[in-house]
């Protein structure tokens, strides 16, 4: 199951691994994606911190960790074809994450509470 | 599809925009579309290689009247509208004492006693204001006619917009900066892309047709992303970034469209001190490194802060990154600086403002 966040991220639990990406609507609305700053393999973040930032043609936007966690993969497909999370972005995961505290995914929106907020 | 938010205006072209999905974004008091749906790349493109149309409505008319019109404006405005003909267009400044900007804009010239400004949307109450303030107390022999809300205004811009126009409207023979009445059309060969292209001022019915008839032969809709990233690459000032209460046209590099041989005009005796200082500048830079830099971020030589960014993209369709900055004018082109994005610093080179490769 995929749970979202209020800032348009979304994150899927896959055993001691979850998968952060971005939603669709985000996807849409921040149109051509140019580039994104990605955190590295090891680097810590808490529940909402800014992990990386995306960049579209108009404007630089944050993104936010939905949990806690140690970033475990990053995907550097993205590096030279950011342009994919355009294309597919509930199929592109931007980060993975290790050693986070399943408890925090309960503050997060369900898809159907997501798609009415 | 969202309703038009409240307390912001339209232009008459709303409703095709919406029929056609385009995004939209608050601008200038108004709900402008920034993009369509083939986004902000490939609308660029079309403009650099075919034609693409803006919607320009938002922009303000202001037609000043009156024996003396040429005189006030001269006042008014850093440059010298005596110095072109009547159907002639120039740029103008208009400058605050401290030499800061109030805005930017072209000048129409009917004749001597009748010029017709078009400024930007965010700025048409204050251009207006200060224009009847200036006229109060100086009392120049000519009248302010704000003419923005009857006016509906199209760009059509790119390598193929004679074509283009033609087609709907006939043989057009315009030069560069120059206008015609057309039926109750004003044409104006015109723009802010750098390529070639027109403008056509008319009536919101007439302007609505226009719009209608370009489309059907091809011409591609264009939004405020692609107009600010088309400007930027060729190196046109845009107000609120390489042009504010706070940066000059000296400083901007915008002498040409200053006269300081004029008696007296506006912001003078700054813009001639700012001009002997040399303080500051506004200048291009190449990043060296991965990174898009944004309006506002700062500049660095090592730990010193020597500036900051003023508009800053990825030109669509290529990984090359280019950015305007205020910067020390001590730094010449060809210096190393540092831009700080976000917690980072990425390298980028001082060069000329203009991208665009032709």
């Amino acid at each position: 199951m995929r749970f979202y966040t209020k800032t348009d991220e979304w994150i899927k639990v896959e055993g001691k691994k979850a998968l952060i990406g971005i939603s669709k609507k985000a996807a849409e609305e921040l149109g051509d994606i140019v580039y994104l700053d990605l955190p590295s393999v090891g680097d810590q973040f808490d529940k909402d911190e800014a992990f990386g930032a995306i960049e579209s043609v108009k404007a630089a936007s944050d993104l936010n960790m939905p949990i806690g966690g140690k970033i475990s993969k990053v995907n550097e497909k993205l590096e030279d074809e950011p342009e994919l999370l355009n294309e597919d972005p509930l199929n592109e995961f931007i980060i993975e994450i290790e050693d986070f505290d399943e408890e925090e995914l309960k503050s997060l929106l369900k898809p159907a509470e997501y798609e009415e907020a | 599809m969202k309703d038009v938010p409240f307390g912001l205006k339209t232009t008459p072209l709303y409703p095709i925009f919406k029929e056609m999905g385009a995004n939209f974004t608050e601008f200038g008091g108004y709900y402008m579309p920034v993009n369509f749906k083939e986004g902000i790349v490939y609308e660029h493109q079309a403009v650099r290689t075919k034609a693409g149309l803006f919607d320009v409505s938002h922009m303000g008319e202001i037609r000043i009247k009156g024996k003396e019109a040429s005189d006030f404006l001269n006042y008014v405005s850093t440059n010298n509208i005596k110095k072109i003909n009547d159907k002639q267009i120039q740029y103008h400044i208009f400058c605050l004492e401290s030499g800061g900007v109030i805005d930017d804009m072209l000048v129409y010239k009917f004749n001597s006693e009748d010029l017709w400004l078009v400024c930007n949307a965010s700025n048409q109450e204050v251009v207006y204001e200060h224009l009847n303030a200036v006229l109060k107390e100086k009392k120049f022999e000519a009248e302010i006619i704000d003419e923005g809300e009857e006016v509906a205004v199209i760009s059509i811009q790119g390598p193929e917009s004679l074509k283009m126009l033609s087609k709907v409207l006939g043989e057009i023979d315009l030069k560069y900066l120059t206008f015609t009445k057309l039926d109750n059309l004003i044409v104006s060969r015109s723009g802010y892309t750098g390529e070639d292209g027109f403008e056509v001022y008319g009536s919101t019915s007439e302007i609505y047709k226009l719009t209608v008839q370009l489309l059907d032969v091809g011409v591609v809709p264009a939004g405020l992303g692609a107009r600010d990233t088309l400007r930027f690459e060729a190196g046109l000032p845009l107000f609120g970034h390489e042009i504010t209460n706070f940066i000059s046209p000296v400083e901007a590099g915008l002498n040409f469209a200053i006269d300081f041989e004029k008696e007296d005009f506006i912001g003078k005796g700054a813009l001639l001190k700012i001009k002997a200082a040399q303080t500051k500048r506004v200048v291009g830079l190449v990043l060296l490194e991965r990174g898009v830099a944004r309006q506002g971020y700062p500049l660095y030589d090592g730990e010193e802060k020597i500036g900051y960014i003023t508009s800053g993209f990825m030109i669509p369709g290529t990984k090359d990154t280019y950015a305007n900055a205020l910067i020390n004018a001590n730094y010449k082109n060809g210096s190393v600086v540092e831009i700080g994005i976000r917690n980072k610093r990425v390298k980028a080179r001082i060069r000329s403002k203009r991208y665009l490769k032709k």
